[in-house]
């Protein structure tokens, strides 16, 4: 049986680690990110925890060693450690990126956009406290960061994704989209085996 | 902790840097702090093939992006919280380095060398990066006027002492007993 990898994209704020998180309880997926790829690499060289500090190293060691060089870490952490026959590869953001995902799984990898509008992202970012200072970052700050080369791919990259996932209302709604995604996925993946029987 | 001795190996390729390390460390109970040590960590964690130019581009990338003295501040802090009587900093290679390090007390520049056709011979039966084995003595000597290794002469210049291992272990032995008797390290 080929593995269900789910690669996630979506803006700050946008709800993808509320998606993430219901697929690992509901649906027993495994999370792989790039995130701690690079938290762990960055405390190898004893630098600071911070935002910038990760997205600094990325871009230098993209510059260095090739542009898909941290999303193949991710490949090779997923082939090596994953356990679960849903995968979660959290940490896509530019089109290079997807491509690695494609050539290693071909038709078993799905890509998901989730999104909402920017105010609204906004809102959400404050009462997260997910990162050190985020409650209180301005509105213009918002706008500044969401201008970063890195973040304006992701709307281009998602546009394009397999299944987009609006999270522009309430949590029912957004359970219901993931659910139908999930069927979608499922139904697809059930319907290629047989065929192959 | 004023005794501690702090001795900074430099050297080119292959003339016997890690072989000094390792006899401090198992006859003196010295603890070694390797240069490349954080490079090859992130180099693992991306599942980049260890090799030279990887730790060469790795330690060049680091270097211009987060601070020519990232890495020698890194391993002064760790070297300044460590017990050990002797503390072994393997494989200085940059001028930079040097200048934080002579701010540690009881810090020496300690040098190595042998000669070119030697150390290529003994490179390629060592295998310490993946790529040693196979390398031509063109390759080797093109290897040493890469960036990372380009000031080896230099830092060289500035030891206090330079051992010669142009023949066995033992003599290089030898050469590392009668420099701890200088600085006082025995018999004191």
């Amino acid at each position: 049986m080929h593995k269900i990898i789910i690669g996630l994209i979506g803006e700050k704020g946008s709800g993808k680690g509320t998606v993430s998180d219901y697929l690992i309880a509901h649906y027993g997926a495994e999370h792989f990110g790039t995130s701690k790829i690079l938290k762990r690499t960055v405390s190898d060289l004893h630098l600071e925890l911070t935002r910038d500090n990760f997205i600094k190293l990325a871009l230098v060691l993209k510059e260095g060693f090739g542009a898909d060089v941290v999303i193949n870490s991710l490949i090779q952490d997923i082939e090596l450690q994953s356990q679960s026959e849903i995968v979660i590869a959290d940490g896509i953001r530019m089109h290079d990126d997807v491509k690695p995902f494609l050539e290693k799984y071909g038709r078993n990898f799905y890509l998901i956009y989730v999104t909402a509008d920017m105010k609204l992202r906004y809102e959400r970012t404050k009462l997260r406290k997910e990162k050190a200072n985020e409650d209180k970052m301005t509105w213009q700050e918002f706008i500044l960061e969401e201008a970063r080369l890195t973040e304006v791919s992701i709307h281009e990259v998602g546009r394009q994704a397999d299944f987009i996932i609006d999270n522009n209302g309430g949590e029912a709604e957004l359970t219901a989209q993931i659910k139908s995604t999930m069927e979608a996925i499922l139904h697809q993946k059930k319907r290629r085996a047989s065929i192959k029987h | 902790m004023t005794d501690k001795l702090i001795i900074g190996l430099t050297g080119p390729i292959a003339t016997g840097k890690t072989t000094v390390a390792k006899y401090l460390a198992d006859k003196y109970g010295a603890k070694i702090y390797g240069f490349s040590e954080p490079l090859r960590d992130v180099l693992n964690r991306l599942y980049i093939p260890l090799d030279r130019p990887n730790l060469a581009l790795m330690s060049n990338i680091i270097r211009s992006n987060f601070g020519e003295d990232l890495i020698s501040r890194t391993i002064a802090q760790d070297i300044q919280h460590d017990d050990s009587p002797i503390i072994v900093l393997d494989g200085i290679r940059r001028l930079p380095d040097i200048e934080t390090m002579k701010s540690l007390p009881g810090f020496r520049l300690l040098a190595i060398n042998a000669d070119v056709k030697l150390r290529w011979q003994r490179m390629t039966t060592r295998g310490q990066n993946s790529d040693d084995a196979t390398k031509t003595y063109e390759q080797f000597l093109t290897d040493e006027q890469a960036e990372a290794d380009r000031d080896i002469p230099q830092v060289m210049a500035g030891a206090q002492t330079t051992l010669d291992n142009n023949t066995t272990i033992e003599a290089l032995i030898k050469q590392v007993e009668e420099y701890l008797k200088n600085n006082s390290f025995i018999n004191k």
